[in-house]
């Protein structure tokens, strides 16, 4: 390849890299949200549960 | 080089439309002011808030060290990628960013790909997770015994507190340069204030700490290195960049395939460091597969992660091609950076201080502390779950199983909480008194190496061999002590000057060849005696 689409390829890489992470980013933040409260309910239930077998 | 004169660059005082604050930046002032340390402060505050309230969520081991296997794919990446991303990460992919140019970009891009591969194929981590293991030494006691499982522990641990031991200077650099605090004694004390927090809510919440304040910080990290680089590519302009790294780093600046370049071999390097043994092998990415609520998660955590794989390298790399055009037409600076024949002035501390000091000119007053709490968080992120990784390696996979079974659950928390703060005081010293001497991320790729290049054909042999033997994996886990030739120092010792990712790769072969060779020559039962343990029930077989 020459360096010139070398170039090409990098500009193309950064733009989708960066675009593909700005759109990562957003799902993430808000259903990552959901699965904190998901995480910390399922953690007091099994606490719960395993108390109560005691 | 005067860059006055060469007729192939615009010099940016002569470009206004690209200037923030035009008549504001020609020299390098320092603009870190109170409110961006207020941001900071608030951050701050709000992370260790948060860290220490989830510590009520704490049931016993296995809430502590993988948050209950409960971990959902969006939480998932998310602490995945605030991990890995990490201000060292940030730090040293600014520098080969500087001193490679576009070329440094194939180290994200075969991360990426090895990531998604990673994904699609469930290589190693599925079926790790499969077995319910907590840590990857507990896979080596399954598969060959509690002998291979304290040796398997103690190198890792090894080896990760040694590749975490720049963190801090590397962080210490950044607060100086970002800030403008040029008091060392100023600097020490941030920076120790800032380990001693993540050690309080990681002590405290273990993995569940981890897993919350890695999302807080993610969502930080995400807009600050998002914004960074949107102003930074405004201010500095493309073809810029473009014609600085012509100028500077030729034609090996754009093409990594060039021999006077990175090479073949570095990208092989590089494949297998940063992009397999990252993501499979390494034990803080490991942990998140082992935290996954189901092997589906994993597979998809690893898929949509190979994106955070990619600009945990990229998006620094940006960055740090901006400083260099930056610098390049910098009237003031340039001299500071640049030799008189225009390379770079090869000066390791000064490389990893180009970034931050690039930001801290071009960012206006509110962003500026936005990024700055975005790179401690980043900071923060990855110190957290390091520490908490090898304490918990060191009390669960090393203590307990030497103890005889006498270490109860409790005994082995208390272990794991202490060995967090042992760890902490322990990089403190190292951080001040180690030598770099060498690129930063040589020094990580080399120090992980100590440990992954072992670890990769006990799992691969362990996983998917069934004549794989103790005495291979044995063999195997002592010959990636061979790394160690890859350091500075080191080197400097014996008076050699090998290129680091041949000694990377050359412990990677004889890992392999030294598994092969010892389970050939001699077999055991291990295989068939590792079948019957998962037949056992799950409280026997994965029981401390």
């Amino acid at each position: 390849m020459t360096p010139a689409a070398w170039t090409t390829f990098w500009a193309i890489l950064i733009t989708a890299a960066i675009t593909g992470f700005g759109i990562l980013a957003l799902v993430v933040t808000l259903r990552g949200l959901q699965d904190v409260r998901t995480m910390l309910r399922r953690m007091q239930e099994q606490d719960l549960a395993s108390r109560s077998r005691e | 080089m005067n860059v006055d004169h060469d007729p192939h660059l615009v010099d940016l005082r002569a470009a206004p439309r690209h200037s923030l604050a035009e008549g504001r930046r020609l020299g390098l002032d320092q603009n870190f002011s109170t409110v961006d340390w207020l941001i900071v402060a608030a951050y701050l505050v709000a992370t260790v808030g948060v860290g220490v309230y989830v510590n009520r969520y704490i049931g016993g081991i296995s809430d502590y060290l993988v948050a209950g296997r409960s971990l959902r794919s969006s939480l998932g990446i998310a602490t995945m990628v605030g991990s890995e991303l990490g201000l060292v990460t940030v730090m040293y992919a600014a520098q080969t960013g500087l001193t490679g140019g576009f070329s440094a970009m194939h180290i994200g891009l075969v991360a990426c790909v090895a990531m998604l591969v990673i994904g699609l194929t469930g290589f190693i981590v599925v079926p790790l997770r499969e077995l319910g293991v907590m840590t990857i030494p507990e896979f080596y006691g399954l598969r060959f015994g509690p002998n291979v499982r304290v040796l398997g522990a103690l190198v890792l641990a090894l080896a990760g507190i040694l590749n975490m031991g720049m963190f801090l200077k590397a962080g210490a650099l950044f607060v100086t340069a970002l800030t403008g605090l040029d008091d060392p004694q100023a600097v020490n004390w941030v920076m120790t204030a800032l380990l001693i927090m993540v050690l309080i809510y990681t002590t405290f919440g273990g993995m569940v700490s981890v897993v919350i304040t890695d999302y807080l910080q993610f969502v930080l990290l995400s807009l600050g290195m998002l914004l960074t680089c949107g102003l930074s590519l405004r201010y500095v302009g493309w073809s810029q960049m473009v014609s600085t790294v012509e100028l500077v780093h030729g034609e090996p600046g754009v093409d990594p395939l060039h021999g006077d370049g990175f090479g073949t071999s570095y990208i092989v390097w590089m494949l297998f460091s940063a992009g397999i043994c990252s993501g499979a092998v390494w034990p803080t990415a490991v942990i998140r597969a082992c935290s996954a609520d189901s092997a589906a998660t994993v597979r998809r955590l690893y898929a949509f992660s190979s994106i955070g794989f990619l600009i945990r390298f990229l998006m620094p790399q940006f960055l740090g091609i901006c400083a260099l055009a930056y610098f390049w037409h910098h009237p003031a600076a340039h001299d500071q950076f640049f030799t008189a024949e225009g390379q770079l002035i090869d000066d390791s501390t000064l490389q990893l201080q180009a970034m931050p000091t690039f930001l801290s000119q071009i960012l206006p007053v509110g962003v500026l502390g936005i990024v700055g709490a975005a790179m401690l968080a980043a900071f923060m992120s990855t110190h957290d779950s390091y520490l908490l990784c090898w304490a918990s390696v060191l009390a669960y996979d090393v203590a307990a199983p030497v103890s005889g079974g006498r270490l109860s659950e409790h005994g082995c928390l208390t272990l794991t909480r202490v060995g967090i703060v042992v760890i902490g005081g322990f990089l403190l010293v190292w951080g001040l008194w180690y030598p770099l001497g060498q690129n930063l991320w040589d020094y990580m790729a080399v120090t992980g190496a100590i440990y992954f290049t072992g670890a990769f054909a006990i799992l691969v042999g362990g996983i998917y061999w069934k004549r794989a033997s103790r005495t291979g994996a044995m063999l195997a886990l002592l010959s990636g002590a061979g790394a160690l030739v890859g350091l500075k120092p080191v080197q400097e010792y014996l008076g050699t000057d090998i290129r680091s990712e041949l000694v990377g790769l050359g412990t990677v072969g004889l890992a392999i060849v030294s598994m092969i060779l010892g389970s050939l020559l001699r077999p055991d039962d291990s295989y068939s005696r590792f079948r019957d343990n998962l037949a056992a029930p799950p409280e026997e077989s994965n029981r401390i």
